[in-house]
């Protein structure tokens, strides 16, 4: 991706965000807040912070649909482990296991680690980038078996594409 | 009317999402040790929190206040997840090793 091209996109993001949160339309503070912003872009840019992975805008499109599903498998793991929780015996059986990954990117590995800890029922504990391995703990073998089925996996697979980041 | 659905369908998300605030922090009681406990509270972060977050947003309309929400919501699950990394870490960084039950009777 052109460099320049991540420098303005930082820029209006800044610039955005600062527009939003002060909610007013003052020459005088838009001014101050365009400033602001293209002084924070020069120094990310002087200690290096500006690059694919701090700003993957390439990928940012389909994220969006993976988010709405991540958010659907969120809810019905939710919703499993308050059963769990509101059942009168404790029926958990806690599971402590390795899980391999598929994932070539470092950003893919990142996304699917904290993929696996969003969803309720399982944690991931130790990851270990250089063989992409997970020590996961889950709470009941259920969580375990529909981890192991890796469709998260698959999917993150397809978000990152060839992108390698 | 439409006002009316729209403030309907507020309260219906604030609900469920208190719902389960409460059942996490029962969960938070029940559970025995660290990681089961961890799992129980990671209900409430990811899920009740977002669907009163998502519910404020559906009260307050499309304007300044929800873009905002929807901010905090971003950060809020993108945080809960980087923490509860973090303090699984630290257990078993410090030597405490999960509890192995099977159908409710410890091993």
């Amino acid at each position: 991706m052109n460099k320049s091209i991540l420098i303005l996109v930082q820029i209006i993001i800044l610039f955005l965000f600062w527009y939003l949160l002060s909610g007013k339309n003052g020459i005088l503070l838009l001014s101050i807040g365009a400033i602001c912003s293209i002084i924070i872009v020069f120094y990310l840019l002087k200690i290096r912070m500006i690059d694919d992975e701090s700003l993957p805008i390439k990928i940012l499109p389909k994220a969006i649909y993976y988010w709405i599903w991540l958010y659907k498998e969120m809810i019905l793991s939710s919703i499993y482990i308050s059963k769990l929780i509101l059942f009168p015996r404790l029926n958990i059986s806690p599971q402590y296991f390795k899980i391999k990954s598929k994932q070539k990117s470092t950003m893919g590995f990142n996304i699917y680690a904290n993929s696996i800890t969003l969803t309720p029922g399982t944690i991931s504990v130790i990851i270990n980038n250089s063989n992409k391995e997970i020590d996961v703990h889950s709470i009941s073998k259920d969580t375990k078996t529909s981890l192991l089925k890796s469709e998260m996996d698959n999917k993150i697979k397809k978000l990152m594409g060839d992108n390698d980041i | 009317m439409l006002e009316t659905i729209q403030i309907i369908i507020a309260y219906i998300l604030l609900i469920i999402g208190s719902l389960f605030l409460l059942i996490g922090a029962v969960g938070l009681i029940r559970m025995p040790d660290v990681f089961t406990r961890m799992h129980a509270v990671s209900v409430m972060e990811s899920t009740g929190a977002s669907l009163i977050i998502i519910g404020l947003i559906i009260y307050s309309g499309f304007n300044s206040v929800s873009l905002k929400l929807i901010v905090i919501l971003l950060a809020v699950i993108f945080i809960s997840s980087v923490a509860t990394h973090a303090l699984a870490r630290a257990c078993i960084h410090d030597g405490i090793k999960p509890l192995k039950i099977s159908r409710g009777k410890e091993q």
